[in-house]
C-alpha cells in the first residue's frame, strides 16, 4: 500500500528513481527484441507512462521493475502488429549520423556501414542471444545481473554468452569483418 | 555491480570483438539519455481542459456570427440608405426603354386634331 496520492511530489521523486534506474534495462529489453533504438526508446516511454497511470489510477503495482519489464516484453511483441512498426521509424542510420557529430565524415561512414553489418547479423541470431549480448555490452551488467534479470544462473549466463558472443563473431568473420587489434 | 566489457569477467581476455560489440551497443544508446515523458504527459491533462472550454467559446461565437448573417442576408439591407445603382444588362438601359427606345423607333408623327389633312 502506497500512501501517497499519486500527483505527490513524493511519487513523482519515486517515479523519476524508478526511471533513472530501470529505464536502460527496459530499453535494453526492447532493443534485443528488434535491434531498433529509437523503437526501443519509444516503448520504454510507453512501458513508464502505463506505470505512472496505473499509479494515478490508483493501483498498487508490488514490483514496479518486474511490471515494467513484462509491459516493455509485451509492447514489443504488439509492435510486430501495429502500423507502427510497419510504417517503420526514422531510420536509426540518420540517428547514429546526428550522434556521433564529432567524427569525421569518411570514419563515420564507414562506422556506420560496419554497424549497419553489425545490426544485420544480430537480427539473425536467437533473441536470446540478443537478450544476453545487450545486457552485457549496452548496459555492462555482469554475470550476476543478468541471471537476475533473465531469472537464469550464472553459469548458464557464461555459457549463454560465450555461445552467444562467438556466434556473432564467427558470423562477422565470415563476412571479412575482423576487428581493429 | 557492473564490470567493464573489456575486463576478462567472463574467462577471456577482452579482444577487437569485445570493443567492437561494446562500441556498437553504445553507439545504439541514446546520449543523452532522456527523461521520463510520463509525468511531461500527464501536466496538458489541464491545459487540454481550459483548451476545451475555449474552443466551445469559440464555436458558440462563430455559430452566432453565422446566424446573424443568415438574418441579415434574408431580410435585405435596411431601408433609408441610398438606393445603390444597379448594374444592367444595356448600357442606359431602363424599365421605360430610355435613350434605347428613342434610338431604336421611327419618330412617330405628331398627330393634331385641328389641322386640315394635306389633299391628296
Amino acid at each position: 500500500m502506497n500512501p501517497d496520492p499519486p500527483a505527490s511530489p513524493s511519487r513523482r521523486a519515486e517515479f523519476e528513481v524508478l526511471y533513472q534506474r530501470h529505464s536502460r534495462e527496459v530499453w535494453a529489453l526492447a532493443y534485443a527484441r528488434w535491434t531498433d533504438a529509437d523503437l526501443a526508446m519509444d516503448i520504454t516511454q510507453e512501458a513508464f507512462l502505463r506505470l505512472w497511470r496505473q499509479w494515478e489510477a490508483g493501483d498498487e503495482i508490488q514490483n514496479p521493475r518486474a511490471w515494467l519489464h513484462r509491459v516493455a516484453r509485451n509492447l514489443a511483441e504488439d509492435a510486430a502488429k501495429s502500423a507502427f512498426r510497419r510504417n517503420g521509424t526514422t531510420p536509426t542510420d540518420l540517428m547514429n549520423g546526428v550522434r556521433s557529430g564529432d567524427v569525421a565524415p569518411p570514419e563515420r561512414l564507414e562506422r556506420e556501414e560496419l554497424f549497419a553489418h553489425v545490426r544485420g547479423l544480430l537480427n539473425e541470431l536467437a533473441p536470446a542471444d540478443r537478450d544476453i549480448l545487450t545486457l552485457r555490452y549496452a548496459l555492462e551488467y555482469d554475470a550476476n545481473r543478468i541471471a537476475e534479470m533473465l531469472e537464469i544462473n550464472v553459469t548458464a549466463v557464461h555459457m549463454r554468452l560465450s555461445r552467444a558472443r562467438q556466434r556473432l563473431a564467427e558470423r562477422l568473420s565470415a563476412t571479412g569483418v575482423q576487428p581493429n587489434r | 555491480m557492473t564490470t567493464k566489457p573489456n575486463s576478462p569477467v567472463f574467462g577471456h581476455p577482452p579482444d577487437g570483438y569485445d570493443r567492437m560489440f561494446s562500441d556498437y551497443f553504445k553507439n545504439e544508446m541514446p546520449n543523452p539519455w532522456p527523461g521520463p515523458q510520463a509525468m511531461a504527459t500527464a501536466e496538458p491533462a489541464r491545459r487540454s481542459a481550459d483548451n476545451g472550454i475555449r474552443s466551445r467559446y469559440t464555436l458558440a461565437a462563430s455559430v452566432a456570427v453565422l446566424l446573424g448573417l443568415g438574418a441579415y442576408l434574408s431580410s435585405g439591407p435596411p431601408t433609408g440608405h441610398p438606393s445603390v445603382p444597379q448594374p444592367g444588362l444595356l448600357k442606359d438601359a431602363s424599365a421605360s426603354g430610355g435613350k434605347l427606345l428613342e434610338h431604336a423607333a421611327p419618330k412617330a408623327v405628331e398627330h393634331n386634331p385641328m389641322s386640315i389633312p394635306e389633299m391628296p
